[in-house]
Protein backbone atom coordinates (compact mmCIF):
# COMPACT_ATOMS: atom_id res chain seq x y z
CA UNK A 1 0.00 0.00 0.00
CA UNK A 2 1.18 2.85 -0.95
CA UNK A 3 0.84 6.41 1.22
CA UNK A 4 0.77 9.67 -0.48
CA UNK A 5 1.47 12.99 1.91
CA UNK A 6 0.95 16.59 1.15
CA UNK A 7 4.15 18.73 1.30
CA UNK A 8 4.42 22.05 2.00
CA UNK A 9 5.38 24.00 -0.94
CA UNK A 10 8.60 25.36 1.31
CA UNK A 11 9.62 21.39 2.20
CA UNK A 12 9.24 20.34 -1.10
CA UNK A 13 10.91 23.04 -2.84
CA UNK A 14 14.17 22.18 -0.13
CA UNK A 15 13.42 18.32 -0.49
CA UNK A 16 14.04 18.40 -4.28
CA UNK A 17 16.72 20.71 -4.42
CA UNK A 18 19.16 19.08 -1.85
CA UNK A 19 18.63 15.65 -4.14
CA UNK A 20 19.47 17.03 -7.27
CA UNK A 21 21.63 19.91 -6.28
CA UNK A 22 20.21 22.45 -8.03
CA UNK A 23 17.65 25.23 -7.19
CA UNK A 24 13.88 24.85 -7.82
CA UNK A 25 12.80 27.75 -9.39
CA UNK A 26 10.33 30.19 -7.22
CA UNK A 27 7.12 31.29 -8.68
CA UNK A 28 8.53 35.04 -8.92
CA UNK A 29 6.38 36.67 -11.72
CA UNK A 30 8.90 37.04 -14.20
CA UNK A 31 11.39 39.17 -12.51
CA UNK A 32 13.88 36.13 -10.84
CA UNK A 33 15.31 36.40 -7.33
CA UNK A 34 16.98 39.48 -6.34
CA UNK A 35 20.43 38.37 -7.22
CA UNK A 36 20.00 37.43 -10.69
CA UNK A 37 17.94 40.69 -11.32
CA UNK A 38 21.22 42.65 -10.28
CA UNK A 39 23.26 40.34 -12.35
CA UNK A 40 21.31 41.35 -15.40
CA UNK A 41 21.45 44.53 -14.99
CA UNK A 42 25.24 45.10 -13.40
CA UNK A 43 26.70 42.48 -15.61
CA UNK A 44 27.99 44.91 -18.42
CA UNK A 45 29.29 47.32 -16.32
CA UNK A 46 31.23 45.07 -14.06
CA UNK A 47 32.54 43.32 -16.95
CA UNK A 48 33.85 46.61 -18.03
CA UNK A 49 35.08 47.75 -14.66
CA UNK A 50 37.02 44.52 -14.59
CA UNK A 51 38.36 44.58 -18.27
CA UNK A 52 39.98 48.34 -17.10
CA UNK A 53 41.47 46.51 -14.78
CA UNK A 54 42.62 43.17 -16.06
CA UNK A 55 43.27 43.92 -19.70
CA UNK A 56 41.45 41.06 -21.22
CA UNK A 57 37.75 40.05 -21.72
CA UNK A 58 37.38 36.35 -20.36
CA UNK A 59 39.14 37.25 -16.81
CA UNK A 60 37.14 40.34 -16.19
CA UNK A 61 33.62 38.00 -17.31
CA UNK A 62 35.56 35.19 -14.79
CA UNK A 63 35.93 37.94 -12.43
CA UNK A 64 32.48 39.32 -12.18
CA UNK A 65 31.50 36.24 -12.20
CA UNK A 66 33.48 34.95 -9.19
CA UNK A 67 31.89 37.82 -7.27
CA UNK A 68 28.30 37.07 -7.96
CA UNK A 69 29.21 33.26 -6.75
CA UNK A 70 30.93 34.89 -3.83
CA UNK A 71 27.58 36.96 -3.25
CA UNK A 72 25.48 34.22 -3.62
CA UNK A 73 27.03 32.08 -1.20
CA UNK A 74 27.54 34.63 1.61
CA UNK A 75 23.61 36.36 1.06
CA UNK A 76 22.06 34.00 -1.20
CA UNK A 77 19.41 34.70 -3.96
CA UNK A 78 17.58 37.28 -1.33
CA UNK A 79 20.34 39.18 -0.72
CA UNK A 80 19.03 39.34 3.02
CA UNK A 81 21.55 41.90 5.32
CA UNK A 82 23.21 43.63 2.24
CA UNK A 83 22.71 47.06 2.75
CA UNK A 84 24.31 48.37 -0.78
CA UNK A 85 24.73 45.56 -3.20
CA UNK A 86 26.23 48.04 -5.56
CA UNK A 87 29.44 49.23 -3.34
CA UNK A 88 30.23 45.00 -2.50
CA UNK A 89 29.95 44.09 -5.86
CA UNK A 90 32.75 47.30 -6.87
CA UNK A 91 34.64 46.30 -4.20
CA UNK A 92 34.53 42.52 -4.99
CA UNK A 93 35.81 43.44 -8.58
CA UNK A 94 38.46 45.37 -7.44
CA UNK A 95 39.81 42.74 -4.99
CA UNK A 96 39.85 39.56 -7.40
CA UNK A 97 40.61 42.07 -9.92
CA UNK A 98 43.63 42.66 -7.75
CA UNK A 99 44.31 39.03 -6.85
CA UNK A 100 44.21 37.86 -10.21
CA UNK A 101 47.06 40.19 -11.03
CA UNK A 102 49.14 39.45 -8.19
CA UNK A 103 48.44 35.51 -8.92
CA UNK A 104 49.75 36.29 -12.79
CA UNK A 105 53.00 37.75 -11.17
CA UNK A 106 53.89 35.67 -8.66
CA UNK A 107 53.01 32.55 -10.91
CA UNK A 108 55.11 33.50 -13.93
CA UNK A 109 56.83 36.47 -13.58
CA UNK A 110 53.53 38.28 -15.28
CA UNK A 111 53.90 41.92 -16.43
CA UNK A 112 51.77 42.88 -18.85
CA UNK A 113 53.41 42.69 -21.92
CA UNK A 114 55.32 46.20 -23.33
CA UNK A 115 53.87 47.77 -26.31
CA UNK A 116 55.49 45.86 -29.41
CA UNK A 117 54.67 42.53 -28.22
CA UNK A 118 51.82 40.64 -29.57
CA UNK A 119 48.70 40.54 -27.48
CA UNK A 120 46.54 38.13 -26.94
CA UNK A 121 43.42 37.88 -29.75
CA UNK A 122 40.85 39.22 -27.12
CA UNK A 123 42.90 41.93 -25.83
CA UNK A 124 43.75 43.04 -29.68
CA UNK A 125 40.38 43.05 -30.19
CA UNK A 126 40.13 45.21 -27.22
CA UNK A 127 43.11 47.68 -27.62
CA UNK A 128 41.32 48.60 -31.18
CA UNK A 129 40.28 50.91 -28.69
CA UNK A 130 40.93 53.76 -26.92
CA UNK A 131 44.65 55.89 -26.80
CA UNK A 132 47.22 53.02 -27.14
CA UNK A 133 49.96 55.28 -25.45
CA UNK A 134 47.91 55.58 -22.59
CA UNK A 135 47.40 52.06 -21.99
CA UNK A 136 51.25 51.82 -22.24
CA UNK A 137 51.56 53.66 -19.90
CA UNK A 138 49.40 51.94 -17.33
CA UNK A 139 51.18 49.16 -17.61
CA UNK A 140 54.00 50.65 -15.37
CA UNK A 141 51.44 51.16 -12.61
CA UNK A 142 50.83 48.85 -9.87
CA UNK A 143 47.76 47.28 -9.45
CA UNK A 144 46.71 49.95 -6.78
CA UNK A 145 47.23 52.84 -8.69
CA UNK A 146 45.32 51.40 -11.85
CA UNK A 147 42.57 51.12 -9.17
CA UNK A 148 42.67 54.31 -8.17
CA UNK A 149 42.76 55.78 -11.33
CA UNK A 150 40.25 53.56 -12.78
CA UNK A 151 38.09 54.42 -9.71
CA UNK A 152 38.31 57.89 -10.57
CA UNK A 153 38.17 58.67 -14.05
CA UNK A 154 35.80 55.74 -15.61
CA UNK A 155 33.78 55.35 -12.55
CA UNK A 156 34.06 59.17 -11.60
CA UNK A 157 34.32 58.10 -7.64
CA UNK A 158 34.94 60.78 -5.01
CA UNK A 159 38.27 60.19 -3.11
CA UNK A 160 36.36 59.26 -0.41
CA UNK A 161 34.31 56.79 -2.49
CA UNK A 162 37.64 55.35 -3.80
CA UNK A 163 38.71 55.31 0.01
CA UNK A 164 35.57 52.83 1.46
CA UNK A 165 35.66 50.88 -1.80
CA UNK A 166 39.34 49.94 -1.84
CA UNK A 167 39.41 49.98 2.23
CA UNK A 168 42.35 52.53 2.31
CA UNK A 169 42.96 55.90 4.24
CA UNK A 170 41.73 58.81 1.76
CA UNK A 171 45.10 60.47 2.00
CA UNK A 172 46.13 56.88 0.64
CA UNK A 173 44.06 57.41 -2.05
CA UNK A 174 45.21 61.12 -2.83
CA UNK A 175 49.11 59.83 -2.84
CA UNK A 176 48.63 56.54 -4.79
CA UNK A 177 46.42 59.03 -7.59
CA UNK A 178 49.32 61.51 -7.74
CA UNK A 179 52.17 59.34 -7.53
CA UNK A 180 50.18 57.44 -10.77
CA UNK A 181 49.67 60.25 -12.97
CA UNK A 182 53.54 61.22 -12.21
CA UNK A 183 54.16 57.52 -13.65
CA UNK A 184 51.70 58.64 -16.39
CA UNK A 185 52.98 61.83 -17.29
CA UNK A 186 56.66 60.61 -17.03
CA UNK A 187 56.35 57.50 -19.51
CA UNK A 188 54.05 59.56 -21.93
CA UNK A 189 56.76 62.40 -22.02
CA UNK A 190 59.05 60.06 -22.78
CA UNK A 191 57.53 58.36 -25.93
CA UNK A 192 56.73 61.54 -27.92
CA UNK B 1 40.06 71.15 -12.05
CA UNK B 2 41.23 68.65 -14.72
CA UNK B 3 44.08 68.47 -16.50
CA UNK B 4 45.04 67.08 -20.37
CA UNK B 5 46.28 64.23 -18.97
CA UNK B 6 43.44 63.50 -17.04
CA UNK B 7 41.03 64.26 -19.86
CA UNK B 8 43.36 61.77 -22.32
CA UNK B 9 43.31 58.84 -19.41
CA UNK B 10 39.31 59.51 -19.46
CA UNK B 11 38.71 58.94 -22.95
CA UNK B 12 41.17 56.27 -22.96
CA UNK B 13 39.18 54.27 -20.73
CA UNK B 14 36.00 55.00 -21.69
CA UNK B 15 36.80 53.82 -25.52
CA UNK B 16 38.23 50.79 -23.88
CA UNK B 17 35.05 49.92 -21.70
CA UNK B 18 32.86 50.66 -24.71
CA UNK B 19 34.73 48.44 -26.67
CA UNK B 20 32.93 45.51 -24.44
CA UNK B 21 29.33 45.61 -25.68
CA UNK B 22 26.57 42.63 -24.89
CA UNK B 23 27.45 40.60 -28.25
CA UNK B 24 30.92 40.44 -26.76
CA UNK B 25 30.31 38.93 -23.80
CA UNK B 26 29.70 35.06 -22.79
CA UNK B 27 26.07 33.48 -22.15
CA UNK B 28 24.85 34.44 -18.89
CA UNK B 29 24.73 32.14 -16.29
CA UNK B 30 22.91 33.85 -13.37
CA UNK B 31 24.19 32.72 -9.59
CA UNK B 32 21.35 30.79 -8.62
CA UNK B 33 21.80 28.62 -11.39
CA UNK B 34 25.91 27.85 -10.48
CA UNK B 35 24.74 26.00 -7.74
CA UNK B 36 22.78 26.36 -4.27
CA UNK B 37 24.81 28.43 -1.54
CA UNK B 38 27.97 26.60 0.20
CA UNK B 39 25.61 27.97 3.53
CA UNK B 40 22.65 25.65 2.31
CA UNK B 41 25.19 22.89 1.33
CA UNK B 42 26.50 23.35 4.60
CA UNK B 43 23.37 23.07 6.39
CA UNK B 44 22.40 20.00 4.70
CA UNK B 45 25.98 18.34 5.97
CA UNK B 46 25.38 19.62 9.12
CA UNK B 47 21.83 18.10 9.31
CA UNK B 48 22.92 15.36 7.63
CA UNK B 49 26.19 14.57 10.24
CA UNK B 50 23.98 15.42 13.48
CA UNK B 51 21.18 12.38 12.03
CA UNK B 52 23.39 9.85 12.20
CA UNK B 53 24.77 10.75 15.02
CA UNK B 54 21.60 10.94 17.07
CA UNK B 55 20.82 7.51 15.07
CA UNK B 56 24.45 5.87 16.76
CA UNK B 57 23.99 7.71 19.90
CA UNK B 58 20.23 5.53 20.31
CA UNK B 59 21.37 2.20 18.85
CA UNK B 60 24.44 2.38 21.77
CA UNK B 61 21.99 3.80 24.49
CA UNK B 62 19.94 0.89 23.35
CA UNK B 63 22.56 -1.71 23.83
CA UNK B 64 24.20 -0.48 26.73
CA UNK B 65 20.53 -0.48 28.94
CA UNK B 66 19.31 -3.54 27.52
CA UNK B 67 22.23 -6.06 27.44
CA UNK B 68 21.76 -9.89 26.01
CA UNK B 69 21.51 -11.67 29.27
CA UNK B 70 21.83 -15.10 29.67
CA UNK B 71 18.61 -15.49 31.69
CA UNK B 72 16.58 -13.97 28.59
CA UNK B 73 17.34 -17.29 26.67
CA UNK B 74 15.03 -19.55 26.53
CA UNK B 75 16.24 -22.93 27.78
CA UNK B 76 16.18 -25.45 25.38
CA UNK B 77 13.90 -28.70 25.90
CA UNK B 78 15.42 -31.94 26.60
CA UNK B 79 16.87 -33.40 23.95
CA UNK B 80 14.64 -36.21 22.64
CA UNK B 81 14.71 -40.02 24.13
CA UNK B 82 16.77 -42.33 22.02
CA UNK B 83 15.16 -44.40 20.25
CA UNK B 84 13.59 -47.65 21.24
CA UNK B 85 12.78 -49.27 17.82
CA UNK B 86 14.76 -52.47 16.90
CA UNK B 87 15.39 -53.09 13.44
CA UNK B 88 13.16 -55.33 11.71
CA UNK B 89 14.03 -59.28 12.06
CA UNK B 90 15.68 -59.99 8.75
CA UNK B 91 14.27 -63.33 8.49
CA UNK B 92 10.82 -64.71 9.67
CA UNK B 93 10.44 -66.09 13.15
CA UNK B 94 8.16 -68.70 14.19
CA UNK B 95 5.09 -67.10 15.64
CA UNK B 96 3.87 -68.96 18.84
CA UNK B 97 0.79 -70.43 18.43
CA UNK B 98 -2.29 -68.32 19.68
CA UNK B 99 -3.48 -70.89 21.49
CA UNK B 100 0.36 -71.87 23.44
CA UNK B 101 -0.50 -71.41 27.16
CA UNK B 102 2.89 -70.20 29.44
CA UNK B 103 1.15 -72.62 31.66
CA UNK B 104 2.62 -76.22 32.27
CA UNK B 105 0.45 -78.96 29.86
CA UNK B 106 -1.98 -80.66 31.68
CA UNK B 107 -1.12 -83.93 30.77
CA UNK B 108 2.65 -84.99 32.37
CA UNK B 109 4.31 -88.04 31.38
CA UNK B 110 4.82 -90.22 34.14
CA UNK B 111 2.56 -88.40 36.85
Amino acid sequence: MIVVLPLPPALYRWIRQARTGTPFPRPDHGLGPPINQLYHGRRLSLVRLAVLLVDDLPTAEDVVQDVFAAMYRRYGAGLRGLDDPDAYLRTGVMNTARSVLRRRRVARGYRLPPAGVAPAAEEQALQGHGDEKVWAAMRHLTARQRQVLVLRYWSGLSEQEIADTLQVSCGTVKSTASRALTILRSHLRGRR
Amino acid sequence: MSSELEDRIRRAMADRAGAVTPDRLQPAIPPTAMGPPARRRRMLIVAATAGLTAAAAILTAVVVLHPHRPDDVVPAGPPPAPSTTTPPPLSPTATSSPFASSTAPATSPGR
